[in-house]
């Protein structure tokens, strides 16, 4: 029974049926609309026969030709809409866009929001405690009556209130620390820090002098010190605030090859130093009119 | 916009609260304020000065040396003592009493030359001759300065010089040989300010102290200073010509 159906379906693969020869002829009438009855029913059915030759027009009527000729320049026109509502198509597309890119965006201005409040929210609070220091401070001060002698302990004295001017840069100035609450005697070498205690003291009892005789590597943790404190103490009444100015000038002056000697810019900046002090000494020692105390005779050296 | 409107509104809160805080610092009334000013001039006083330059040069030059420095006055009876400490130098100036033939002593503490003069009456005179007679013009304008109170006076030297000062009355005023600027202040100068050219130095009291002094606080010191000679005529360099040494 199955055997017999298959027989059926294998014999029928290699039957078909050819299409009548008015058929074709009855749908291009359908599509152009035409009601051409001249078209020889034969010619579509030679057209269609040999609608796989391309190189050949023969067997085709004039009229079918034209016909041909008339679709080769057919065209559909663009749906009716202007240029005017195409931009305002891309305006409508570029808008839901950047809605959903807003949505992210006020994500990120969360962040940043929460991130600047974090941080001024730190700096009140460093603020608050370092006035609350300060007042502390200032309390101790006054009630402190001893002798500037006798004190050993490290003492803190603060400026109740910061003058509306101060040195660019001079962080360190709220407070002035000293771990020796003795002013300095001569005649002895004043200890600007433990690294300066550790080296055997000032040089010569002068700063700059220091500064600029100073190795390289024993630099090092003082300048570490000088950026922390922006100062160098002296002593309780003694003490010099390090300008950001200054400060740049002399991480110059220790800059280093990668051999560890200095660079040609730093050799240069201990020579300008070098150059400073011999006019300072021109200046207030040799002409002995001049008294550096004095805010005039000292501004009237260094601002001219 | 979007961007900018938190960070105002926390600006604005963190103002507020500066504003509210530094408004505390400055009403508050310490004890320190109360000073009797009848006992100042007979108990022993400090006041240290930071010194701030300011200048219009665009290199850095030599007067960054002295920016950031101190000025320390220390009195004590019939002695003071004032200490300049900078990069560049450190340098005193003691004052004893009128009946010593040298009752002042300049000494250079710092550089491989120390050195002192001992100066006259009239030598030191010499130094502060500007001074001589100048005026001074008081004005209404205050400022608090280390919760004190000070007024505000200019003084005028004689050749149009001025220097603006700010000082308290809470304190009897220094000797006019100490400080010879001031001589015509009722009171002690907390900060005092000097312009020239460009720029200006600003000296701003930064620390008073009412604490005993140590009595070598006022010794002037001998080993390892060489004595100079004060001379009047000294040489004056012409220092115009000097070439310039700032840095960029």
């Amino acid at each position: 029974m199955g055997k017999k159906y298959t027989d059926i379906l294998k014999s029928l693969t290699h039957w078909d049926i050819r299409p009548p020869a008015y058929l074709f002829k009855q749908i291009w009438q359908t599509i152009t609309g035409a009601q051409n009855s001249d078209v020889p029913v034969f010619a579509f059915a030679n057209f269609a026969d040999s609608s796989n030759d391309e190189n050949t027009n023969e067997g085709y009527s004039a009229t079918e030709i034209d016909i041909f000729r008339s679709l080769q320049n057919h065209s559909i026109p663009p749906p009716s809409f202007s240029s005017l509502k195409l931009g305002e198509l891309i305006a409508e597309k570029e808008k839901s866009s950047t809605g959903k890119k807003a949505s992210i965006l006020n994500l990120s201005n969360f962040a940043r929001a929460a991130a600047a409040v974090l941080i001024i929210a730190v700096g009140i609070w460093f603020i608050y405690n370092k006035k609350g220091d300060t007042n502390n401070i200032v309390a101790t001060n006054t009630n402190t009556t001893n002798n500037v002698n006798t004190g050993t302990s490290q003492t803190q004295i603060a400026l109740p209130s910061q003058p509306a001017n101060t040195v660019p840069g001079n962080h360190g100035l709220m407070a002035i620390t000293s771990k020796n609450n003795v002013i300095v005697e001569h005649g002895k070498k004043i200890k600007a820090s433990q690294h300066l205690k550790e080296s055997g003291g000032l040089m010569d009892n002068d700063i700059l002098l220091t500064l600029v005789s100073y190795n390289y590597t024993e630099y090092l943790p003082l300048l570490a010190e000088i950026k922390k404190d922006h100062k160098i103490t002296l002593d309780q009444y003694s003490y010099v605030s390090v300008s950001d100015k200054m400060n740049d000038v002399l991480q110059k002056m220790y800059a280093t090859k990668g051999n560890n000697k200095p660079t040609r810019k730093a050799k240069k900046l201990r020579a300008t130093m070098e150059k400073w002090k011999k006019r300072d000494e021109k200046h207030f020692d040799i002409n002995t009119n001049n008294n550096p105390i004095d805010i005039i005779d000292l501004s009237e050296f260094i601002l001219k | 916009m979007k961007t900018i409107f938190p960070f105002l509104i926390a600006l604005l809160c963190f103002t507020a609260f500066f504003v509210k805080v530094s408004g505390q610092v400055i009403s508050s009334t310490p004890s320190l304020n109360k000073a009797d000013s009848s006992k100042a001039q007979n108990t022993p006083f400090t006041i240290v000065y930071d010194i701030v330059v300011k200048s219009g040069k665009r290199k850095t030059d030599i007067e960054e040396t002295y920016n950031g420095g101190t000025k320390a006055v220390f009195v004590n009876k019939d002695k003071a003592r004032i200490r300049l400490v900078s990069l560049m130098r450190i340098q005193s100036l003691f004052f004893y009493s009128v009946n010593t033939p040298n009752p002042v002593s300049m000494v250079k503490e710092s550089g491989k030359k120390k050195y002192k003069y001992n100066l006259t009456n009239d030598q030191w005179n010499l130094y502060n001759d500007k001074y001589t007679n100048d005026s001074c013009v008081f004005s209404n304008d205050s400022l608090f300065i280390l919760n004190y109170l000070c007024r505000k006076a200019v003084i005028y030297l004689k050749d149009g010089r001025l220097l603006t000062t700010y000082y308290t009355t809470q304190f009897k005023p220094f000797n006019s040989k100490i400080e010879p600027a001031f001589k015509d202040i009722p009171g002690v100068v907390l900060q005092y300010e000097y312009a020239y050219k460009k720029g200006s130095i600003l000296y701003t009291a930064a620390k008073i102290s009412k604490n005993p002094i140590q009595d070598n606080v006022f010794k002037i010191p001998t080993k390892g200073y060489t004595l100079k000679k004060f001379s009047a005529n000294s040489s004056t360099i012409n220092e115009k010509d000097s070439p310039d040494d700032s840095i960029d």
